[in-house]
């Protein structure tokens, strides 16, 4: 088990309003709950349309994983985590690699995470940083005001 | 001033300087020097202390000897609202000081506007300094819904020191770029009615969301009550 200091986003496919809520307050409880440097606390920033978030915090690596996504989705259902599937594709927003997955439960897809610059393992900050910041470019007009 | 008394100035610590040079008159002046934690603390006197979100601490500074805070560009701002605060800022005449640096040349061309400081009650009564486009600094103040600014195109990856100055009475927005007035004096100013909003008195973000977020560095940020000359600002840019 190690801690790495990385973003990870999150975008709500089918969650109602209620099972949102569980997941993004379960979200918010992980990190750690003292450290002297603000950036390694568990802080977030939500999307224009408030279904989607990315978090920064010094994250255990355990507690991120797919698997973790799926206990926090069993739990909202109720289910056993195992009923949950989940599909992955490799992507690039910043000149390295981001590993986003979709949870699917009885063919609905309820949730898409982004681990930011994830590739079989976590990077250092600066690579996740670079993703964040590429996929934010991307999709600048789902995440920024119009001033 | 005489020679003695610029003299003195010039071997002050550079916040014991905007101490000397506008006493009374600060409402607030976060140093942003802190080496950790989540309080940037008010250093006026009047413990406007602000709430760091997400920044890290402890990088070289402006000269001062002192360090300042990464801002990601993401995730991060310091939120200064306070009542206290609300209560002190004055939209009919006012200075804002702050000292902004760019992560890299990059932040100048990646099409995001960068907020670096931002005070707003509505959307006809705020005061803001961004990185506006490309390659642009845009200062804006607009009261009682009227709306004016100044821009200048830079692309400095060095600290710069930004200045605003406003004053209903005498009818004029100014903006101060590494101490000297860039544009002419801004005039027929609206009337500035309202109190600050809790969500958006911030340095390095839009909103508390956060959105536009300030990708770099920032340094002491400082709130007058009162219009600072050109004298000033050229005194307040030299560390």
């Amino acid at each position: 088990m190690a801690d790495y200091h990385v973003y990870f986003g999150i975008e709500n496919l089918n969650l109602n309003a209620t099972q949102k809520a569980q997941l993004v307050a379960a979200l918010k409880a992980l990190g750690p709950a003292a450290h002297p440097r603000p950036c390694m606390l568990n802080h977030w920033r939500f999307r224009l349309d408030n279904n989607a978030a990315i978090f920064e915090a010094l994250f255990d690596e355990t507690k991120i994983t797919i698997q973790a996504f799926k206990n926090f989705l069993g739990t909202i259902f109720g289910i056993s985590p195992s009923l949950i599937s989940n599909t992955n594709t490799s992507l690039s927003f910043g000149g390295h690699s981001t590993l986003v997955v979709t949870f699917t439960y009885n063919a609905v897809n309820y949730l898409r995470v982004a681990l930011f610059g994830y590739a079989g393992g976590w990077p250092i900050y600066e690579d996740s940083h670079l993703e964040v910041l590429g996929y934010l470019k991307l999709n600048q007009a789902a995440w920024e005001p119009i001033v | 001033m005489n020679a003695s008394k610029l003299l003195l100035l010039s071997n002050l610590e550079y916040y014991l300087k905007i101490k000397q040079l506008f006493g009374s008159s600060i409402i607030a002046h976060w140093p942003l020097w802190e080496p950790g934690g989540s309080v940037a603390y008010d250093i006026s006197g009047n413990r406007r202390n602000g709430a760091a979100t997400g920044i890290d601490w402890g990088y070289p500074g402006i000269g001062d000897g002192h360090t300042t805070p990464y801002f990601d560009g993401a995730t991060d701002y310091v939120n200064v609202y306070s009542a206290s605060l609300a209560a002190a800022f004055n939209g009919s005449e006012g200075t804002v000081l702050i000292w902004p640096k760019v992560f890299n040349a990059g932040v100048w061309t990646d099409t995001f506007h960068h907020y670096i400081c931002y005070f707003i009650v509505d959307a006809n009564n705020y005061i803001k300094v961004m990185k506006y486009n490309t390659d642009t600094l845009l200062w804006v103040y607009v009261a009682g819904g009227v709306y004016k600014d100044v821009a200048l195109a830079v692309t400095p990856t060095v600290f710069m020191c930004l200045g605003m100055t406003w004053n209903k009475a005498n009818d004029r927005f100014r903006a101060f770029y590494n101490g000297l007035q860039t544009g002419v004096d801004k005039t027929g100013l609206g009337t500035w009615a309202g109190i600050l909003s809790a969500n958006q008195a911030l340095l390095g973000a839009y909103n508390v969301t956060p959105a536009l977020v300030w990708y770099g560095y920032l340094a002491d940020g400082v709130l007058l009550n009162r219009e600072a000359t050109p004298a000033e600002m050229l005194k307040a840019a030299q560390v």
